[in-house]
């Protein structure tokens, strides 16, 4: 090859193709390749990668119409008005009541904290704590209470990805759906405290992410990565030289930069994927109010497709933010969340509108459950039988802004470790437990404490099989 | 309001308390207790660019570059004022990546961009042409001279890996390399060996530069404060404060208490603001929040350039600025351009009858009490209010036809409300006369509005009052306020919240700030001179975590 032939190739490259190539793919998200899909990269020997989604939707629930109603702990479910659609995927749900997230108002002993312990209004404090168990930090931000800061410690998306994450090209993936306003209402996912793991909420964006450079040949996509290598490698040395001349609290925010550097790195030493890149349909307004379920099932399909690409195995997805202020004009409710989730127990008309924005979401996760259950793995299961979602809120209501009772969905085979199908009633349990199985059913039997040790008292009894 | 911090309240994350804030209770902020000759500058944490920061950066090193702002992506969304400092998420690293890879395909793609940033004569050795492009691009990309061996050699690999293909290649991958540099990324600060005090040690002159540049210019040095940098023209107190008299004329400069004004009642935010769409229809209006923000901002850029700058007048000048889009909110017809008028019904009181302010400070279908005086309180106060419990009782139901007054009255008599809610309710009220938009009314829904309030808790103009009017009259004449502008000033201007240990760079700058008869325009020479910006702690001193 001379010396001009290169050059234009790589110049090919990152003008056309790097730069502004999404117009030259060709198959549709919305295309046959859920019905082709298998999980890539396992052979029939080997089960299905364990994989963990967390999805949030905002402002609490209606407990009469989410919880089962009369019925004894462990029980087999039934499924109340908001859950209704996810009837097809009964043996595969477990809903928990009486889990609460104590971490917003507990100290490290385990005891009611003075409230200046615990920075942040409810709706703050809760996307703060309902993956990590833990609290927030004092900060600056407020709006919806506060003043906090963000999360103090790492969430158990960001655990499980920390030990399964490292052989994807992303050890997890954040996404959201018009996540607006201010922080900490729009993270659920933390790498450590301080360390919010920022959702994207355009889909345009996130799938520059995940299939990025998905068109190039086997030689462009060589000739990139070993030139991002160069860099990597570059900003590695930079990084550890500035280190020694530094203040100490400077240190630390280098090393997480230079964490973050390594993960850059892991995404170019996996093996390129063998899925073929979707396309987008037309850009639209992502802030748009009425945008909301078409950016939404976007999201959702570029996550699961990314976890089927085995691009990743870890994900978490927020409809909307903390203390949401979306409408819902597309299920007859064009007021806003928020708001109507004030309203009192006895207010039957905005209780009924509250039960249809969560009976949407509900709709929402039963979809995705489709999606997985479609996927067959190699070995004959299929995706979601390796799968644990977790489906979390800030609040247990909005009207009383309570941390209790917490509307909490398990869903999925999670590889059999949970005997799933039923209706668990706790008495008054920290969510940081659930925390702890969670891990134990990703395969962490080591785990048994996870977010404020005097919060946590051990993995939730009676859930596995 | 969704969408919002607030630079006003005071709880740094390292659980260091500030100085200011007290518990609603206490009358007023207590003085700064400066010991003479205590030089102590407080700490100085590294800071990441914000975005503005670095699109002005990258400008300014390359010039305009297409696709940037998308490349960049959306998703630091930090404090304002830039005072939560999160580490570096994963997904902004991507998104440095992407951009800093649009910039260099750029350049490269560009003849003439590449003879003038990295020029290389037939017959030079490409290598050190390669290394005088390190030389001066990275010294300006990171506010820092660029001379030690080790730390060339370190980029060359990258030119070295790119000069298989061509010289241009070489110079693309140093370009990516270097605008992803925490150098580029991060101000960092290291000092000097130069003692002042046990606990301070003066900066560089290129430390210096890049402090006056990104506190008045929000960019990094040009050309001249560069050679400034150079000639120890920086090496005294008095003469990085003399910089400031061409810096502020410069364009880049001239805005810069603008800009902190715009910043401190979230001006910005306008943007992602939702209104009831069957209320205000006209809320769509593809111009309107643009006229409302350049409203705000012609206001302050006449009592700047005007007006000289007065706190006085920021809080109870009864000029306000019309356009086209803005003639119905005042029932006047305006023009295309803004013009100023006075004697207009509901234009009183300066910053507190923008529309902007007052929009920005409301829900989406109704006037917020609460919004507004909580802005008072913690934003021109400086008091801070401990958050909502985590419990809070039923609200009582909403019934049509009552007013957002009536409304809240439940806050009085109810205990577990009345607490904090007295401390904002009671200044609120003193709002009703403006709704959701901000627009002026005399009818709240059927009811007369009672645009009646009351100051508690404030010291010296504690009190009741009538109507936004008296409310900025009492404003402009407390101490209190005068404090807490120059808190949320330090505030902006550092980036960091200010401490006890900060209470002599605090006092000169309510010092100067009050011997300027409180003009805004006053600020940025007396942070300047402050203890806080000149120096920082030893690096040797910081005690590791």
């Amino acid at each position: 090859m001379n010396r001009s032939q290169t050059i234009n190739s790589r110049t090919t490259l990152s003008r056309r193709k790097l730069l502004g190539g999404l117009g030259a793919l060709t198959v549709a998200v919305t295309s046959p390749i859920w019905r082709t899909a298998t999980a890539f990269g396992a052979d029939t020997k080997t089960a299905g990668a364990r994989r963990f989604i967390g999805v949030f939707s905002a402002n609490g629930t209606i407990a009469k119409d989410f919880f089962p109603q009369n019925v004894k702990s462990g029980s087999p479910l039934t499924l109340g008005r908001i859950l209704a659609p996810l009837q097809d995927h009964l043996g595969q749900l477990m809903v928990l009541r009486g889990v609460h997230m104590n971490s917003t108002v507990q100290n490290e002993l385990g005891k009611d904290a003075d409230a200046t312990e615990k920075p942040g209004g409810p709706h703050m404090k809760g996307p703060g704590a309902m993956l990590t168990g833990g609290s927030l930090q004092a900060g600056s931000f407020t709006g919806s209470g506060g003043p906090a800061g963000y999360a103090d410690r790492i969430s158990v998306d960001q655990y499980i990805a920390g030990r399964i994450g490292t052989n994807t090209k992303f050890p997890s993936l954040e996404f959201g759906v018009r996540i607006e306003g201010q922080e900490p209402l729009r993270v659920i996912s933390y790498r450590g405290a301080n360390q919010p793991n920022i959702a994207v909420d355009d889909p345009w964006q996130m799938y520059k992410r995940i299939f990025a450079n998905a068109d190039l040949s086997q030689t462009e996509l060589a000739q990139l990565l070993a030139e991002r290598k160069s860099v990597l490698d570059f900003l590695s040395a930079d990084i550890s030289a500035l280190k020694t001349r530094v203040a100490s609290e400077d240190k630390a925010r280098l090393d997480a930069h230079l964490t973050g550097i390594r993960t850059l790195e892991q995404e170019l030493s996996q093996t390129p994927m063998s899925c073929k890149a979707p396309t987008l349909p037309d850009k639209v307004d992502v802030r748009a109010i009425e945008n909301f379920p078409t950016v939404g099932k976007l999201q959702m399909d570029l996550m699961l497709l990314a976890h089927i690409c085995g691009l990743t195995n870890v994900s978490t997805l927020m409809f909307a933010n903390a203390d949401s202020w979306q409408h819902y004009p597309w299920v007859g409710v064009d007021e806003e969340h928020h708001e109507l989730s004030h309203a009192g127990d006895d207010d039957t008309d905005s209780n009924e509108k509250l039960v249809t924005i969560n009976t949407w979401h509900s709709q929402q996760v039963a979809y995705m459950l489709d999606k997985l259950k479609a996927t067959p793995e190699a070995d004959g299961s299929n995706m979601l039988d390796n799968t644990l979602l977790l489906w979390g809120n800030e609040l247990g209501a909005g009207n009383t802004h309570t941390y209790k009772d917490i509307p909490w969905l398990l869903a999925g085979g999670a590889g059999g470790y949970f005997k799933m199908g039923r209706y668990l009633q706790f008495k008054d349990q920290p969510h940081n437990n659930l925390l702890v199985s969670v891990c134990n059913a990703m395969g962490f039997d080591d785990v048994n404490t996870f977010g404020i040790p005097g919060v946590c008292t051990g993995a939730l009894s009676g859930l596995s099989a | 309001m969704p969408g919002t911090d607030a630079p006003g309240t005071d709880a740094p994350s390292d659980g260091a308390s500030g100085a200011g804030n007290q518990s609603p209770g206490t009358p007023a902020l207590p003085a700064f207790d400066c010991k003479d000759g205590n030089v102590d500058p407080g700490p100085s944490p590294m800071k990441r660019l914000s975005r503005s920061q670095y699109l002005n950066s990258v400008r300014d090193l390359v010039g305009p570059v297409s696709g940037l702002e998308t490349a960049l992506g959306t998703s630091t969304s930090a404090s304002a004022f830039g005072l939560i400092q999160p580490d570096v998420a994963q997904v902004d690293l991507e998104n440095y990546r992407n951009a800093a890879t649009t910039v260099a395909a750029q350049i490269a793609g560009d003849s003439g961009a590449l003879k003038q940033l990295a020029p290389c004569a037939d017959g030079a050795a490409r290598r050190d042409c390669a290394k005088s492009f390190v030389q001066s691009f990275a010294s300006r990309a990171y506010r820092a001279k660029v001379s030690d061996a080790t730390d060339i050699e370190r980029h060359l690999t990258l030119f070295d890996a790119g000069a298989k293909v061509s010289y241009a290649h070489g110079i693309e991958l140093l370009i990516q390399g270097i605008l992803q540099a925490p150098r580029f990324l991060y101000r960092v600060e290291i000092g000097t060996g130069e003692k002042v005090s046990d606990t301070a040690v003066k900066l560089s002159p290129d430390e210096l530069a890049a402090r006056l540049s990104y506190s008045i210019w929000d960019t990094l040095p040009d050309a001249k404060l560069s050679e400034a940098a150079g000639s120890g023209a920086l090496a005294t107190k008095e003469g990085v404060a003399a910089q400031l008299d061409w810096m502020l004329l410069d364009a880049k400069g001239a805005g810069m208490v603008r800009r902190f004004l715009e910043n401190w009642i979230h001006l910005p935010d306008l943007d992602g603001v939702t209104k009831d769409a069957t209320l205000y229809p006209e809320w769509k209006s593809a111009t309107l929040k643009a006229s409302m923000q350049a409203q705000a901002s012609a206001f302050f850029a006449d009592l700047l350039e005007n007006r000289g700058g007065k706190l006085s007048i920021l809080l109870t000048a009864d000029t306000v600025f019309v356009n086209h889009d803005l003639g119905g909110f005042y029932g006047v017809t305006g023009g295309d351009a803004f013009t100023p008028a006075s004697g207009i019904a509901g234009a009183t009181a300066g910053i507190l009858t923008l529309p902007a302010f007052l929009a920005l400070q409301a829900k989406p279908s109704e006037s917020s009490p609460i919004y507004r005086g909580k802005f008072v309180r913690e934003q021109m106060l400086c008091q801070l209010l401990p958050a909502p419990p985590a419990n809070i009782p039923k609200p009582p139901e909403v019934t049509p036809g009552v007013s957002t007054r009536e409304r809240l009255a439940e806050h009085e008599t109810s205990a577990a409300c009345s607490g904090c809610h007295r401390m904002m309710d009671p200044i609120g009220f003193g709002f009703e006369n403006y709704d959701s938009l901000g627009r002026y009314r005399t009818m709240d829904g059927s009811a007369t509005v009672d645009a009646s309030g009351e100051l508690i808790s404030t010291g010296e103009i504690d009190g009741k009052f009538v109507g936004v009017s008296e409310l900025g009259q009492k404003l402009s004449q407390s101490e209190t306020v005068r404090q807490c502008m120059a808190r949320q000033w330090f505030r902006f201007a550092l980036a960091r919240f200010e401490q006890p240990i900060d209470d002599c760079s605090m006092k000169g700058l309510l010092d100067a700030f009050e011997a300027a008869d409180s003009d805004l325009n006053s600020l940025p020479k007396a942070i300047v001179l402050s203890d806080a910006f000149q120096y920082r702690h030893p690096v040797d001193s910081e005690v590791s975590p």
